[in-house]
């Protein structure tokens, strides 16, 4: 057996705890998040509060929990959704090439032209602010990225003989796209998803930070992020612990994309 | 039917294919010999309706009297696997890595004769049991990785004949194949063709298998069909200097002869190598490699000589023996 690459480990052990967190906060968080207690406001880290309350008296540790579920929750949602359209997209322009394959693309490259996290921002200022409408602008900008990866990825399955094989069994383009590309262009999808579930974290957080994602009393460690700006020379742990958070989950799925590359793509590994 | 008159392809200024004309019916064995780059796989290409978007086509191509010039991509869709399919050299490269290839073989059943799962499945049964691959039910559950060569390209086989063709095309099939293995694949397409009363295009570089699997044979070099016959006669007594340069360059289990100081003579090759498609000459294609080339050959296109019945040769020197 292979040793799997360093940052591949560290990347699944922060995911899982982030995941972990996240599911045990369906069925069980320390206190319910949403409890104010004012007489025990700011209170310090004890064993009722493991890290203490905030400016409320809420429970950091259940709002931590219940906004990682939050944050999973709209990334999952944005990556699938715009994994899904850009997927399809990109094996779409594969599929039939000429103008078609130019116009897909030219219509990608503008799409990366914008600045990602300025696109969201535009679109949840021009449609509200929704934790929806994050989900959607999220999913949005992540359709070009796929719809690159999967078209270049499938322009090469495309050169296979058993593409040519199944092309001289009579099967259509459309038939061939869906039985024979789409499965050989798995692995760069997912090691692609799994990065970009690491930038959908990263954006909801700030779409959050900034008004435009998770409404009150929704939990957001970007929410969080805020609410602890205004306080944070009276209490700059409660500022700390969601940042220490967003870093946590952002990490986690970078390395763990990156690790999968490294696994899947052997030509990718730098030397070490 | 299946009906070629002086189809050529051109990729710009280089030609692939020049003025073939063949024609093929129901139940002909027809082999195709020749060097890499000689035309083969372009010509089995132009019968699938699979040549590349960047090649000009001109000349026709008719399927049961229907002239293919305006064919449409689903319309050839609708002709490939019913009327000819086609199995290729390498049955790894040839094979989906990740689809069980009990479904890659259902996937045109499925397609073309709208058969249910349950019947395509036992249709690819009975497919696999014809083509001799043993326990067909655990291997339709299998992946490529987890066959020998050989019972992949009898996959790929089943997978032919799948809608029941009426012409297959067997580019090189035995070619990534090892000695024997390359025999029962030989036998088995002969066997089919006879049975299914289903022509069969055997396009190869193994003398050897062309003349045990065909009864009819074409000569390719450098895109013309240099020569044409029945195999035996063809194999017999080649009229073309390529064919005869070909026959001659062929190893033999018997050691070649010592000359006078007892030293071993070496294989006869062809000398030189094929010219790129856009420096062949004008005239005879094998002009510059040919040990018996006249002035004339090199500008001037050879007519067509006939060395015998249902002979041909284009040539200004076709070989005595073979006229006679």
């Amino acid at each position: 057996m292979k040793r799997l690459p360093v940052n591949l480990l560290i990347g699944a052990a922060l995911v899982l705890l982030v995941i972990g967190a996240a599911a045990l906060s369906l069925i069980w968080t320390p206190h319910d998040y949403t409890e104010m207690n004012i007489r025990g406001k700011f209170g310090p880290p004890s064993e009722l509060h493991w890290l203490g309350t905030d400016q409320l008296g809420r429970d950091v540790v259940s709002q931590l929990m219940a906004a990682a579920r939050n944050s999973m929750a709209v990334a999952l949602a944005a990556v699938l959704i715009g994994g899904s359209i850009g997927t399809a997209l990109g094996l779409l322009a594969s599929a039939i090439g000429g103008w078609v394959e130019d116009l897909v693309m030219r219509i990608a490259d503008i799409g990366f032209a914008f600045p990602a996290l300025l696109f969201a921002i535009m679109l949840a200022a021009v449609f509200g602010p929704s934790l929806t409408n994050a989900i959607l602008a999220i999913s949005f900008i992540n359709i070009p990225v796929f719809a690159r990866v999967a078209r270049a990825s499938a322009n090469q399955i495309w050169t296979r003989e058993y593409v040519t094989a199944a092309q001289a069994a009579g099967l259509t383009r459309a038939a061939i796209s869906r039985d024979h590309i789409l499965p050989n262009i798995a692995a760069p999808i997912i090691v692609q998803a799994t990065i970009e579930f690491a930038v959908a974290i990263l954006a909801e957080a700030a779409l959050s930070y900034l008004g435009l994602g998770a409404q009150p009393p929704a939990p957001s460690w970007g929410r969080m992020l805020s609410e602890a700006q205004t306080l944070m020379y009276l209490a700059p742990q409660l500022a700390i612990y969601p940042g220490l958070c967003i870093v946590t989950a952002v990490l986690g799925f970078g390395l763990l994309g990156d690790g999968l590359r490294d696994v899947t793509d052997p030509r990718l590994v730098r030397e070490r | 039917m299946f009906d070629l008159t002086n189809l050529s392809v051109h990729f710009g200024p280089a030609t692939a294919l020049r003025e073939a004309s063949l024609t093929i019916r129901p139940g002909d064995r027809l082999g195709i010999v020749g060097e890499s780059g000689s035309g083969k796989s372009m010509l089995a290409l132009c019968l699938m309706g699979m040549a590349p978007e960047a090649a000009t086509l001109s000349g026709t191509l008719t399927i049961d009297g229907r002239d293919m010039a305006d064919a449409t991509e689903r319309d050839w869709q609708a002709l490939r696997a019913r009327r000819v399919a086609m199995i290729f050299q390498e049955p790894m490269a040839a094979l989906n890595p990740l689809s069980r290839v009990g479904d890659t073989v259902m996937d045109p059943l499925r397609l073309h004769l709208g058969l249910s799962k349950q019947a395509a499945r036992a249709r690819a049964l009975d497919l696999f049991a014809e083509v001799g691959i043993p326990d067909p039910e655990a291997r339709l559950r299998q992946f490529p990785h987890e066959l020998s060569g050989g019972q992949r390209q009898r996959v790929l086989i089943a997978l032919a004949l799948a809608c029941d063709p009426d012409l297959l095309i067997a580019d090189e099939p035995t070619t990534a194949l090892d000695a024997n293995v390359a025999l029962r694949i030989t036998d088995l397409l002969v066997r089919l063709s006879a049975e299914r009363n289903m022509a069969l295009l055997f396009i190869s570089h193994d003398l050897a298998a062309v003349a045990r699997a065909t009864s009819d044979i074409a000569v390719m070099y450098g895109g013309d069909i240099v020569e044409r016959g029945p195999t035996r006669a063809v194999l017999d007594s080649p009229a073309h200097p390529y064919t005869r340069g070909l026959l001659g360059a062929r190893p033999s289990a018997t050691a070649l002869p010592r000359d006078a100081k007892g030293k071993r003579a070496r294989l006869p090759t062809i000398p030189g190598t094929v010219p790129g498609m856009a420096d062949l000459p004008k005239g005879c294609r094998f002009a510059g490699r040919c040990p018996v080339e006249l002035p004339r050959c090199a500008s001037e296109r050879p007519a067509v000589t006939k060395p015998g019945p249902d002979r041909s040769a284009i040539c200004h020197v076709p070989s005595k023996e073979a006229l006679a």
